[in-house]
């Protein structure tokens, strides 16, 4: 069993060793959180179809619908009325960049 | 986490999936102690993702989570998920397993399975267990019905920011956690290792380069088809349009000596007319096409099936087409011989096209546990006629997909004759050492 001063060395040893992952990883992230940012700030506008989100954000459709789903399953949307052959998406409230 | 030390048992059972489980319950229920390996997070293999279940159209999640949840709570069963068998031998009798426990960097006795990590978790990932149809995070739990309900950290993914850590009620993330390494003795052990889908798709036979993103696997639609799944109804993954039109693509990759896969995947026809009836629930309006070399509608009510799903409109073209293209509006086009019309070259488009993709076996035996593959790389059943469960190895069954494709109910009865294969061995073996 790890005293606490040992556990934190070995922690901090463990990210140094991977910290060019951490790095990568991280840029991901932000990547990540400023497309569900452009979706949300679409969506605040009014619901949307995941094809108008798309060519208004600059995602492709495939990506678009991508995040709508994690935003879904996470909380932050929810899927509106039906608009011809595609679904309208809307927010469930303010807080999406928290997805 | 297990201990360092030996732990003992009657029988090992090898793969958590239904045949598994349906094996490890029966040897449980006899009084056998039994270990069970997976190496998933997760114990209910391939049929815990299913949808329903042909030809009775039950939901497999109803069927499997009892399974599940039984295993877990039996007094004779033992789980171990995250587990990877490095090699099995006989020594003096018994059987020792060596085991790699990988590490899922929280605590199994601490995590209470709250899921506020993945809430927290800035990454997003792939969920593979949603057909990649959407996210996960890098901090995460399997899916909603998973057993055990624990978290675990996708390393490769995870910027150890610390988040997970900080809004945890029971501190249960452990970065330091590392593999761990241990030996599991019995007398017996069931191989049930199931099987995963083609992951190349086979794109000399379907088309190259890429097949676009309305191409998808039958395993990927059962997501779509299932009631918690990525969209929670049938969409295009491509751009989320309804699909009006969706073809199945039969055999796709087996019965193709070309692609080295040369058998019957022996499931696709049924799982295809039932994911198009479920369409046809789904969707009351979209055509709905079947394209196949020939139907094989062996087992119990399966012929009534078809019958239906031909009844119900779905439509069935006997041909084996390519994929064409791709058009702009997202829709697939396929190219096939009309061999029952005799037009010649057709071409038709769909929104959609559900590849019927080959049965490959999950694991492969050699160089691990002391029985051998066969030549399609499925575990070797020397009498598959008169005893489709026993292998080269005294002491050692297989059961359900592990020696070949078939279906669930076939899986279930397998391992019923595994799980008697392996206390009949052992109840010989303790009574020829009592007579000794």
């Amino acid at each position: 069993m790890m005293q606490p001063e040992e556990r934190k060395a070995a922690l901090k040893a463990l990210k140094q060793s991977r910290a060019e992952a951490n790095k990568a990883n991280a840029a991901q992230a932000k990547q990540q959180k400023k497309k569900i940012g452009l979706i949300a700030g679409r969506l605040a506008q009014g619901p949307a179809t995941p094809l108008e989100i798309a060519q208004d954000t600059g995602l492709s459709p495939k990506e678009t619908l991508w995040y709508l789903a994690a935003m879904r399953k996470y909380g932050k949307v929810n899927e509106g009325a039906k608009s011809g052959d595609y679904f309208n998406y809307e927010l469930n409230d303010t807080s999406a960049e928290a997805c | 986490m297990p201990s360092n030390e030996t732990q003992k048992f009657d029988s090992l059972v090898l793969g958590g999936g239904i045949a598994g489980l349906a094996a490890a319950l029966d040897l449980a229920d006899a009084g056998y102690q039994v270990a069970v390996l997976e190496r998933d997070a997760t114990i209910g293999g391939q049929m815990i993702r299913l949808s329903k279940v042909f030809p009775t159209l039950d939901c497999a999640s109803c069927i499997t989570t009892p399974k599940m949840a039984a295993a877990a709570h039996h007094p004779n069963i033992t789980l171990f998920t995250m587990c990877r068998l490095e090699g099995a031998q006989r020594v003096d009798g018994k059987l020792e397993a060596r085991v790699t426990q990988l590490p899922r960097y929280v605590d199994p006795d601490k995590c209470i399975g709250c899921r506020q990590c993945e809430y927290e978790c800035p990454v997003m990932v792939d969920d593979h267990e949603q057909g990649g149809f959407t996210a996960r995070k890098a901090i995460y739990i399997p899916f909603s019905n998973a057993i055990p309900q624990l978290a675990l950290i996708d390393r490769e993914h995870c910027m150890m920011c610390g988040k997970c850590s900080s809004v945890c009620p029971t501190g249960a993330v452990d970065q330091l956690q590392q593999e761990q390494e241990f030996v599991i003795q019995a007398e017996t052990m069931v191989l049930s290792t199931g099987f995963e889908l083609m992951t190349d798709f086979p794109q000399r036979a379907y088309g190259a380069p890429g097949l676009g993103d309305n191409v998808i696997s039958s395993l990927q639609m059962e997501r779509l088809l299932a009631p918690h799944g990525p969209y929670m109804r049938v969409l295009r993954p491509g751009d989320g349009k309804e699909p009006e039109s969706i073809a199945f693509v039969q055999c796709a990759g087996s019965r193709d000596l070309q692609l080295g896969k040369p058998y019957c995947s022996r499931v696709c026809c049924m799982y295809a007319i039932k994911q198009a009836m479920l369409l046809s629930g789904a969707l009351p309006l979209a055509d709905l096409t079947i394209y196949y070399m020939d139907i094989r509608a062996f087992g119990k009510n399966y012929e009534q099936f078809f019958q239906n799903a031909k009844a119900m409109g779905v439509e069935f073209v006997k041909a084996k087409p390519v994929i064409a293209g791709n058009n702009p509006d997202g829709s697939v086009v396929l190219r096939y011989e009309d061999q029952e019309g005799g037009t010649g070259a057709v071409s038709r488009e769909h929104d959609l096209v559900v590849m019927s993709l080959a049965m490959l076996p999950a694991f492969s035996p050699e160089e691990i546990v002391p029985v051998s593959a066969a030549d399609d790389g499925f575990v070797m059943v020397p009498q598959p006629k008169l005893a489709p469960t026993l292998t080269e190895a005294a002491g050692i069954f297989t059961c359900g997909v592990a020696a070949g494709p078939k279906d669930i109910v076939d899986s279930i009865a397998e391992a019923g004759a595994a799980a008697l294969g392996a206390a009949k061995y052992m109840a010989a073996k303790r009574g020829g050492q009592a007579a000794a």
